[in-house]
């Protein structure tokens, strides 16, 4: 009898445990983040902040999924088609975005980031921020328009780096490295990116940014309209300037067929004195085990009326309408944004901060501590245009068409008058 | 009701390989069929619109779907005929396992497994004309102004460039098809053949390959159908560039319905693709076969 009571105390008490445990396994919150974050040091520093996250929120459990960089895209339109996305998901800001946004399929966050927008540096909104409503929190902050030059290279020519902060400058150091029988600049298209990223660099030199950024988003705002037309004179002038550094024989010669991983190896193996991309290039030089680099800004155009201004790009963190709880992931969103957060994301990645934390006692590379500076003193910020077009106009007549140029299949004002029919033509299709 | 002695059995076997075929192919073929009648954003589903053949007919009036037709046209010409003609020869030369022969299939059938994206990254670097070998090597033979030529980069070379690599791919998988073929030939034909004073020419040509129609029937539908669906190693080596000058037909589609936010438009492309290739190989089959008959 006694062994059938003691039998019983312990079912009794087993079915007790079970249930405690089944009420504290309720109270816990697992929240999916999906992120293309998949390859070392960004990998790394996000799943370090997922689990300082969960570490200090014991209710909540974020699973970090990544994707490898080019199926994320597939899988994240996969799942939102499918009303099966995750609960957070990290996309592209800018226009990528957007497009979430746009089939309302994000939550609207405006409230929410308002008191991280305090925090934030100015200029950044357009990246987040659509038909005036914010759809989520900016991770880590790439400056696009850096110019890296081999410092050694340029003193056996005899050339003043101070010269390369204007164009006629950069044009004329070109020139003397190619009289010298080296090709100056290090290019690779194939890609497309990267010749995009040029083109946006010039673009960004000949206008002004209300002008640069309403030219972009006017296919992507109904509210907004530009003045100024691809057409014009000014934005075909970009298209001028790009293929004049192409037919003087600045690029590197497989400038339409390598990639940008070769013309960096050009750069890095000092073949070549000059390389642009942006502040992630301080990352890839590390990794290069590079000596012989320096940067500065991507030279203005000559009579660019806002010469310091920078080209930025970001990632985004948003919420997708279908989270299981929006509370608990708008308080992981609030932690990416946290200053040990974000002190982890640029000591570590190699990357800026979107945020305006002190960050004089973190530990940075100096070449990035450069950029920073180069962000400080900038007149203004605007996102590269690919995330501020629609994709419809942008592949086709920036991408596309600035190989068209460098071939001379297009002429700079067809390639104009081509995006313009564009942007015209996609408006008048959406009734704006 | 099954008669007595019969079961049902064989439909039991079959049923996993027909739920798989059904669920991974014929359904997303019909969803792609259907989509291919709509506009939409491919996020959400609210946003699909049926806009009936509009995609077809967008598609007669949009150069660059013609361009796309006519760089595969020519891609699956000539890699067609160069595989059909290279295997065969290379075939019988193997059949007549002259000295080292075992050296040199192995040779052949190398590329065979290799991935494609492995294939095109390693062409591409060495027609770089920055980090390539191609272009200096040349230089050293006395051909001018090649040592820095865009061989992927201009569009007079990007489409044959990738076709040379492709047939250097699939020549090995078309020689083991058509060694394997005329290993089954009885050789007694041919001994007879030659006693009846038969040249060899005559040999290949009034015994070998006409037995030998059914391989090479098989051969080139399946050269002629991977040709037409060619996408990996044009995206590795050119990304269809240098505009448009090496885009064929599934590129086209892919930069469609990925890179241009036009999924509707993009899966018509395919379902063209789809049928031009039923009709090229339904055309190949039926020639072949009125071949035999005859």
């Amino acid at each position: 009898m006694s062994k059938f009571r003691s039998l019983r105390a312990l079912t009794l008490a087993g079915v007790a445990l079970l249930i405690a445990h089944g009420g504290a396994m309720a109270q816990t919150v697992t929240l999916n983040l999906w992120s293309e974050l998949s390859a070392p040091p960004e990998s790394t520093v996000l799943n370090k902040a997922v689990e300082m996250f969960n570490a200090a929120n014991p209710g909540i459990v974020v699973k970090h999924t990544s994707f490898e960089n080019t199926a994320y895209e597939t899988a994240l339109r996969t799942a939102f088609a499918g009303g099966t996305p995750p609960d957070i998901a990290e996309v592209n800001a800018g226009s990528n975005a957007f497009q979430y946004a746009q089939s309302g399929q994000l939550m609207d966050l405006t409230d929410f980031v308002k008191p991280i927008e305090e925090k934030l540096r100015p200029g950044l909104e357009t990246m987040y921020q659509y038909d005036g409503k914010s759809y989520g929190v900016l991770w880590g902050l790439k400056v696009g328009n850096v110019l890296y030059y081999n410092p050694v290279m340029l003193k056996e020519q005899g050339i003043d780096p101070a010269s390369l902060a204007t164009w006629e400058g950069f044009m004329a150091a070109s020139q003397k490295f190619l009289d010298a029988g080296i090709t100056p600049i290090a290019f690779g298209d194939r890609d497309q990116w990267t010749g995009n990223h040029y083109f946006n660099h010039i673009l960004h030199g000949i206008l002004t940014k209300d002008e640069y950024d309403h030219i972009g988003l006017q296919t992507l705002d109904p509210s907004i309209t530009s003045a100024l037309k691809w057409s014009d004179p000014k934005a075909v002038h970009a298209w001028e300037v790009y293929k004049a550094v192409a037919d003087a024989g600045y690029f590197t010669p497989g400038y339409l067929s390598d990639d940008n991983d070769t013309a960096a190896g050009l750069f890095f193996a000092g073949r070549a004195p000059f390389y642009s991309t942006g502040s992630w290039g301080v990352g890839m030089a590390k990794a290069n085990g590079a000596q012989n680099v320096a940067l500065t800004l991507f030279p203005p155009v000559a009579d660019s009326p806002e010469p310091t201004a920078i080209v930025t790009n970001s990632l985004l963190f948003t919420i997708p309408t279908t989270t299981s709880d929006a509370d608990a992931a708008k308080k992981f969103l609030e932690f990416l944004t946290s200053e040990p957060v974000q002190k982890l994301y640029v000591e570590e990645n190699f990357d800026l901060s979107p945020y305006q934390y002190d960050s004089s006692g973190w530990t940075m590379d100096p070449m990035l501590r450069q950029i920073a500076g180069l962000l400080d003193n900038a007149q203004n910020a605007s996102p590269f245009l690919d995330m501020i077009e629609d994709v419809k106009c942008m592949q086709e007549n920036v991408n596309e068409a600035n190989v068209a140029v460098l071939t001379g299949d297009l002429s700079p004002q067809e390639a104009g008058d081509m995006h313009q029919e564009c942007v015209t033509d996609l408006r008048a299709e959406r009734g704006w | 009701m099954a008669r007595p002695g019969r079961t049902n059995f064989h439909i039991w076997l079959l049923l996993p390989a027909f739920v798989f075929y059904t669920v991974f192919w014929i359904a997303p073929a019909l969803i792609a069929l259907l989509s291919s009648f709509t506009q939409w954003n491919g996020i959400s589903l609210a946003s699909i619109h049926w806009v009936g053949v509009a995609n077809y007919l967008e598609l007669f009036d949009d150069r660059w779907f013609w361009n796309a037709l006519r760089n595969n046209l020519l891609f699956v010409a000539v890699v067609l005929s160069s595989i059909i003609i290279l295997g065969m020869t290379y075939a019988l030369i193997l059949n007549a396992k002259p000295r080292g022969h075992s050296v040199f299939s192995t040779i052949f059938f190398i590329p065979i497994v290799l991935s494609s994206v492995v294939i095109g990254l390693l062409f591409t670097q060495m027609l770089s004309p920055t980090v390539g070998l191609v272009g200096p090597a040349l230089a050293a033979v006395g051909i001018p102004g090649v040592e820095q030529y865009q061989w992927l980069g201009s569009k007079e070379t990007a489409l044959p460039m990738v076709m040379l690599v492709y047939i250097w791919r699939e020549l090995g998988f078309a020689i083991l098809l058509l060694l394997a073929g005329l290993q089954t030939i009885p050789n007694d034909y041919i001994e007879a053949a030659r006693i009846d004073g038969a040249s060899p020419w005559n040999i290949t040509r009034h015994i070998t390959l006409p037995l030998m129609r059914p391989v090479l029937t098989v051969v080139i539908v399946l050269v002629t159908t991977n040709a037409f669906l060619l996408f990996d190693l044009v995206i590795v080596m050119t990304n269809g560039g240098p505009f448009h000058g090496s885009e064929v037909l599934s590129v086209f589609m892919y930069s469609q319905a990925f890179l241009k936010g036009n999924p509707g438009y993009g899966t018509a492309i395919a379902m063209m693709l789809f049928v031009i290739i039923l009709c090229v190989s339904g055309i190949q089959l039926a020639l072949s076969g009125r071949g035999q008959k005859a």
